[in-house]
């Protein structure tokens, strides 16, 4: 699949109709969901034939990309039973097959390190402090060879520093700063839209 | 849900030692071909908790798969057959409707348009401490993430938990 075709299915794909602002509901741009997964399977296959975990899936939309880069098994974990229906609805609409699961990412225990590769757009801890590190550290204990995951690049240091200290990395890197486009979406937002910097992370496990 | 997701959920109560496997109560059961993919399966077989698939498998209506693990030569071989029936017990058998069942405590986690509902109820959430160097070594309870954040430099282990 071509990256233009990928970025314009994953446009079509519904998002969130009352995004929750205590859970950070924004969903995942096609740009930047199409460029994070592909740039996984071409510059480090991860994602075809793998087992994919999709960290606060929300509208599934990083779940998606994975399915059509043909991982063999996506799987959706978030909180919210709406985001979660509306997720299953655009799997559906894709004609992909996506398993997803209502839980509090933060607190799940998988069997170890059962997935290949974990894919997420975590909360950036706005409203609940330390959720980024909360969602990293999760994913670092289930994936057994890679996390990419999107963090504010002000907070690039002290997420490398955390990953290869406190969470079992064996590398952690950044892929590519990518300008992350927060259309107004909830009541407090002043300007009509907002242009993040943000960090796309690739970071290795060590193997227990 | 698929039993792939199954075979890797455990249930995370606070005081249960082991939450693995859940245990399936099926109300409805669909089925849904997907592609064969061999290779795969090989490469997946294994991670995957023998028993608690022949079970759960079971208890899904599907009988097939041999009670004990295949050894290497089984799965190594060009012989398909027991590649397909593992590739229809994993990837084909889907749970619509009913629930999972924690083996210590009993606590159903209800599945629902084959999405299972594993959030916990408040009392039911494991404590975190983390080891404070400052107070030689003495674990400190962490209430919130914020705690979190400033523990992180004085903490050795964030990831320990109190029952």
């Amino acid at each position: 699949m071509k990256l233009k075709q990928l970025e314009g299915l994953l446009g079509d794909l519904q998002q969130f109709s009352h995004p929750k602002v205590e859970l950070e509901q924004y969903p995942t741009g096609p740009h930047i969901a199409s460029r994070m997964l592909f740039t996984a399977e071409n510059s480090y296959g991860d994602i075809t034939d793998k087992v994919v975990a999709d960290f606060g899936c929300g509208c599934g939309t990083l779940s998606a990309a994975a399915a059509l880069l043909d991982a063999s098994c996506v799987i959706g974990f978030d909180i919210d039973p709406q985001s979660l229906e509306t997720a299953t609805l655009n799997a559906e609409e894709l004609e992909v097959e996506i398993d997803f699961v209502q839980c509090d990412v933060t607190k799940l225990e998988l069997k170890g390190q059962v997935v290949d590769t974990v894919v997420m757009n975590p909360p950036f801890g706005t409203r609940k402090k330390g959720a980024d590190m909360e969602f990293l550290s999760a994913a670092m204990k289930v994936a057994s060879q890679a996390v990419y995951s999107l963090h504010k690049t002000s907070t690039r240091e002290h997420i490398k520093r955390a990953a290869l200290r406190d969470f079992n990395a064996k590398s952690a890197e950044v892929i590519c700063e990518l300008r992350y486009d927060l259309p107004k979406l909830y009541k407090f937002h002043k300007r009509k839209e907002v242009d993040i910097a943000v960090d796309l992370w690739r970071f290795e496990p060590r193997q227990n | 849900m698929r039993l792939i997701t199954h075979n890797m959920l455990s249930c995370n109560i606070k005081g249960v030692k082991n939450g693995f496997p859940l245990k399936i109560e099926a109300e409805k059961v669909i089925e849904k071909e997907v592609d064969f993919n061999p290779d795969f399966l090989r490469h997946m077989f294994a991670k995957i908790e023998w028993k608690a698939l022949v079970e759960a498998a079971r208890s899904m209506g599907y009988a097939e798969l041999p009670e004990d693990s295949p050894d290497a030569t089984v799965i190594e071989s060009a012989d398909e057959t027991f590649l397909r029936k593992l590739h229809h017990a994993l990837l084909e058998l889907h749970l619509e409707e009913g629930a999972l069942v924690c083996p210590e405590t009993g606590r159903k986690f209800p599945v629902n348009k084959g999405i299972p509902n594993m959030l916990l109820h408040e009392d039911e959430v494991k404590q975190t401490v983390c080891i404070d160097l400052r107070k030689g070594n003495e674990p400190t309870r962490i209430r919130s993430p914020k705690d979190r954040v400033l523990m992180q430099d004085v903490c050795i282990d964030l990831s320990l938990q109190v029952p």
